[in-house]
């Protein structure tokens, strides 16, 4: 299956047909989403109009630590069967991911600021969140920090595996500290704990930026591999 | 509409998370669309310059 996909023609093929649609979803998501988010939902009982941040925050959260695992996912499979495809893979993910740990960071301050009445506090989740991002920027510093590029993609690989490490930690350190963040509200054991008429705007922004996530993926990979490929073309064009 | 710009107190807060949020979907799309575009142009361009054998001989 790996193999299948991993032959960059038939992934330039396959991506094609999934692009128009993917546009589709991203943009009936992110317009549907910010509808739902900003007008067609309730205030919270006890937040008031603040709740809306996060519609942003929390879809921003969950596509950073899922563009994570990715990276460190496609980091793996670089360095055990060192396709050049998972290494594309990995350079692809790694500036959205990066995107959406900062927007993490930044809308969570902003809600943070008027409902507990600090932009920030250095307790587990806010902190590991943290340091999730600076893996991130570790990746792609050492990912594009060499002349030639192939030269950074080891170094680069073994640090997002070794970042894999923070996804747990992140997604427990509300279970496992006493923190400022509040717990889990919808991945817990219990069930979901918040009214559908929030859940469903959630879940709207969520398949939007999801879509929109996958877009960049797929293009960057496609980029990466149309610019290697004009560098082939390139370098027969000077050797003949 | 004023009251649903203001948030309730909290539109400062709110319009610059989302605004955030949306600039940088706005423009990582835009970015990597745009590359993207200038590739497949540079992608052609040498297509045809291969395709062209006597402009390749008249060098």
């Amino acid at each position: 299956m790996f193999d299948y996909l991993a032959n960059p023609g038939r992934f330039m093929r396959l991506s094609g047909i999934m692009i128009w649609p993917l546009r589709g979803i991203a943009l009936a998501g992110l317009v549907i989403g910010s509808w739902l988010g900003l007008a067609g939902s309730p205030a919270d009982y006890q937040q008031g109009e603040a709740v809306r941040l996060m519609y942003v925050h929390v879809p921003a959260a969950w596509l950073a630590l899922s563009s994570y695992l990715m990276l460190g996912l496609a980091s793996l499979f670089f360095i055990v069967w060192r396709h050049p495809l998972a290494d594309i893979a990995a350079r692809a993910i790694a500036p959205a991911g990066t995107g959406f740990a900062f927007l993490t960071l930044v809308t969570g301050a902003l809600w943070g600021a008027p409902i507990w009445g600090t932009w920030w506090v250095w307790d587990g989740r806010l902190t590991s969140m943290l340091v999730l991002f600076f893996f991130f920027i570790g990746y792609l510093a050492l990912a594009n920090g060499f002349d030639r590029p192939e030269r950074g993609a080891r170094p680069a690989a073994i640090l997002a595996m070794v970042g894999v490490l923070n996804l747990p930690i992140v997604k427990f350190s509300v279970d496992w500290w006493n923190t400022l963040h509040q717990p889990a509200s919808i991945l817990r054991s219990g069930g979901m704990a918040i009214d559908p008429a929030m859940l469903w705007p959630l879940f709207t922004m969520f398949a939007g930026l999801q879509a929109f996530f996958l877009l960049m993926v797929i293009q960057r990979m496609r980029l990466l591999l149309g610019q290697a490929r004009l560098a082939r073309l390139a370098g027969q064009h000077g050797a003949s | 509409m004023a009251g649903f710009f203001a948030m309730g107190g909290y539109g400062v807060f709110v319009w610059t998370g989302w605004g955030l949020t949306l600039l940088f979907v706005l423009l990582l799309w835009l970015h990597t669309e745009t590359r993207l575009a200038r590739l497949d142009q540079l992608l052609e361009q040498d297509r045809k310059t291969a395709e062209s054998p006597s402009e390749n001989q008249g060098e």
